[in-house]
């Protein structure tokens, strides 16, 4: 009877996982592999238009043919992006979670709501909100350093798009950070503070011998979020400078600029989306050695620790 | 379990390929039958209601004549209504492909004629887009249709043609070579419309030193300046184009040779004339500025005359082309055949669409329609009685083809020497990282030799 009840359980197991695992292989996995069985093809999405394996083209076109100083302006904008919006966010979103978390801080859920309110609120309403904010002709930061004699093209300038972009993206997934930076506070115990304070911590030890090495699981999931979710947006780029200008141009941009044709204007050639497919695969492993990379280098600080 | 998960990946690999690739078609284009054969014959109103779906891109001149357009139709044909999407010009090519791909559209308007097709001198370039559509088959052979004998024969050779098949109609030419003008501006300072570049400059240097800045344009779209502009600095330097762009490419010109670094100091005068903050104005906010006297002059097609006027109908303004070194007044339009309107093949109301153009082939139908777009007309006998397009008759006497339809660039172009080649909006000056004309003339040229070279 055991041994048919066991049987039963092991079944009925394999019989619920099966369709998320079909859901999963058809969703994610599928299209995945399929992208790097594409990236050997010249398929344009066009409806009707025959496609076929070319081989290597699209690599041979993506590293050989295509202008290298395009190809490594692309890489370290994806670089500084990655590295800014991981970095910044994730401090703000720190300091945002410990401020929010006191409390002696009235109102603290309404703040809350309001740090969390643009993650809501989503990219078409965030870069719409910001291109407002930023706009170089009367818009009020303009206005601002206008005061001082200052100008700023702000979006349309190759020297600060960037830096507008990964504010605006900042702005956006702050909230998000902030929000698993709280649970993670959250489960602090309370006796360690007291404990700390009984041996005479100061608020900056108590942060650094305890909020900060019991965060630090919180921190890693966060920071990992940030690089992945950095290296793949597009999003902000594409509402508002559209990447028509090489300054604001990643990897990510780069995937759709080719593979839906976006922002190539009206003179345009045809979707490509097995070029495309390949532009996503060398994004794929970029991101995966960004991961790896940092993945190793935490490990190795936990272990000295 | 581990051969239960393979069986899985290979059936998630398997319907992931067949959704990218599983409605292939025929690719030969279907030729419509002429109209008497078609089952929606006569001028009965269809049994049941249909909805004919159109995509164009944002222009209001170009949306109200076809919104007027198809309300003439639908009065004349109760049951038929029509849906029209439109997105921003530089989104449009995605919003064409996408709709193609699904299905989901029955008449497709295009930005322009079937045209920069790739030359015996172009090696590698990659095929237009209209090109893959035909091949494709998503447009529908219309040669053998009666109404087709209504329109200008060098229209439908040149511009809705391929390989002998006509697959669209093209609704008028336009000019880009040039400005719109505040007459009262000019008049003020005792300004003609110049022959001469050196004419121009006297008249820009002027208004600039009087405080009125002399040129504004939607340079936020990237398309007004790079595109429209560039064509009109090159087409009024270049006496012949396709030589220049042929030039280029078996290396006998350079973006650095003497006579192209004049053109670029004209860059940079024109740079130096723009409003300030031009590159955050975007196409649409331009002609509100221009009417408000933000600046004297506003870089732009004679396509937008339209907006101009529903601003301000008492607004006095006036058209120019660019004026090159010799004194050709007046200056000839240069430009293109504009808006092609063609039929999705696989549509599933394509006798409506056929009698949708049979409609518009009608001389009284396409006269009013050609006024409200203000392009000068491809039909034959068909004048137009639109003002502003009358006054450019004297400009219209040898009409050209503008820079953008003689240039092709090497697959694989760098940023400094894509798209017209002449990139000003990388300039310093109008937020760019270049420092000046010379420094962009040489990464051009660096851009341009790069990708040569790795065509080779």
């Amino acid at each position: 009877m055991q041994a048919v009840r066991t049987s039963f359980k092991k079944s009925s197991l394999i019989l619920g996982i099966i369709p998320a695992i079909f859901f999963q292989l058809v969703m994610g996995v599928g299209p995945s592999l399929a992208t790097f069985v594409l990236s050997f093809t010249d398929i344009t999405g066009v409806k009707g238009v025959p496609w076929k394996f070319i081989g290597l083209a699209n690599y041979k076109e993506l590293f050989f043919q295509q202008n290298h100083r395009d190809l490594i302006q692309v890489i370290k904008n994806t670089i500084i992006f990655c590295v800014a919006v991981t970095v910044i966010q994730n401090l703000i979103a720190l300091f945002i979670a410990i401020a929010l978390n006191n409390k002696m801080i009235r109102g603290r859920d309404f703040y809350r709501a309001v740090v969390f309110m643009p993650t809501v609120l989503g990219v078409l309403v965030t870069s719409l909100v910001w291109l407002c904010v930023l706009n170089p002709m009367d818009g009020p930061v303009a206005k601002f350093i206008g005061l001082f004699g200052l100008t700023s093209g702000f979006f349309t300038s190759s020297k600060t798009a960037l830096a507008c972009c990964i504010w605006t993206q900042i702005w956006m997934a702050m909230g998000h950070s902030m929000v698993i930076n709280l649970a993670g506070l959250q489960s602090i115990p309370n006796e360690l503070y007291e404990a700390g304070a009984i041996d005479g911590a100061t608020g900056s030890q108590s942060f650094r011998y305890i909020t900060f090495p019991l965060l630090w699981p919180t921190l890693n999931v966060n920071i990992m979020l940030a690089i992945i979710g950095s290296l793949q947006s597009f999003q902000v780029i594409l509402l508002t400078t559209g990447g028509r200008n090489m300054a604001t141009q990643t990897l990510a941009a780069r995937v759709m600029y080719f593979a839906f044709n976006i922002n190539s204007g009206s003179g345009a050639g045809a979707m490509r989306q097995g070029y495309g497919a390949a532009w996503a695969m060398f994004l794929f492993v970029f991101i995966l050695t960004a991961t790896l990379i940092y993945y190793r280098s935490v490990k190795r600080r936990d272990e000295l620790i | 379990m581990k051969r239960l998960l393979a069986i899985f990946m290979v059936i998630a690999l398997m319907l992931s390929l067949v959704a990218c690739g599983g409605s292939q078609q025929t690719n030969e284009s279907p030729k419509a039958t002429p109209q008497g054969s078609t089952s929606t014959g006569g001028e009965e109103a269809p049994a049941e209601p249909v909805t004919l779906r159109m995509i164009t891109w944002v222009q209001e001149t170009n949306e109200r004549a076809i919104a007027e357009l198809n309300q003439k139709f639908s009065e004349k044909y109760p049951n038929v209504s029509f849906v029209v999407d439109t997105v921003n010009a530089n989104d449009y090519p995605t919003l064409q492909n996408t709709r193609i791909s699904a299905g989901d559209v029955d008449i497709i308007t295009n930005l322009s004629a079937f045209d920069t097709y790739p030359q015996d001198f172009t090696k590698g370039a990659d095929l237009p887009a209209w090109v893959t559509f035909i091949e494709s088959g998503a447009y529908l052979d219309i040669t053998d249709q009666p109404f087709i004998k209504n329109w200008d024969p060098n229209m439908i050779e040149n511009a809705v043609s391929y390989k002998g098949r006509v697959y669209g109609l093209d609704m008028g030419a336009v000019g880009f070579n040039g400005v719109f003008y505040n007459k009262d501006i000019f008049e003020q300072y005792g300004f003609e419309e110049p022959g001469t570049w050196a004419e121009f400059e006297v008249i820009c240097n002027t208004l600039k030193e009087n405080g009125i800045s002399p040129i504004t344009v939607g340079a936020a779209d990237a398309w007004p300046l790079t595109s429209v502009g560039v064509s009109a600095m090159v087409g009024a330097y270049e006496p012949d184009m396709n030589e220049f762009a042929k030039g280029l490419w078996t290396g006998t010109r350079k973006f650095t040779d003497e006579r192209c670094m004049e053109l670029w100091k004209r860059f940079e005068q024109l740079v130096s004339w723009l409003e300030p903050n031009v590159m955050s104005i975007s196409y649409g906010d331009a002609p509100g500025r221009f009417v408000a006297g933000k600046a004297a002059m506003m870089i732009d097609g004679t396509w937008n005359a339209g907006a101009i006027e529903d601003l301000d109908p008492n607004f006095r303004y006036g058209y120019f082309p660019i004026p090159g070194d010799v004194d050709g007044k007046p200056n000839q339009l240069q430009g293109k055949y504009d808006m092609q309107f063609n039929i999705y093949a696989h549509s599933p109301n394509v006798d409506w669409c056929l009698k949708y153009f049979e409609f518009l082939s009608q001389p009284e139908v396409y006269g009013p329609f050609v006024d409200a777009l203000g392009f000068f007309p491809t039909m034959p006998g068909v004048q137009t009685s639109n003002e502003f397009v009358n006054s450019l008759a004297d400009k219209n006497q040898r009409f050209g083809l503008a820079w953008e339809k003689f240039i092709i660039t090497p697959k694989g172009i760098g940023q400094y020497a894509a798209g017209q080649c002449f990139n000003i909006s990388l300039l310093k000056d109008l937020g760019g990282t270049v420092d000046n004309v010379e420094e962009l003339a040489r990464l051009a040229q660096e851009d341009w030799d790069a990708a040569l070279a790795a065509i080779e």
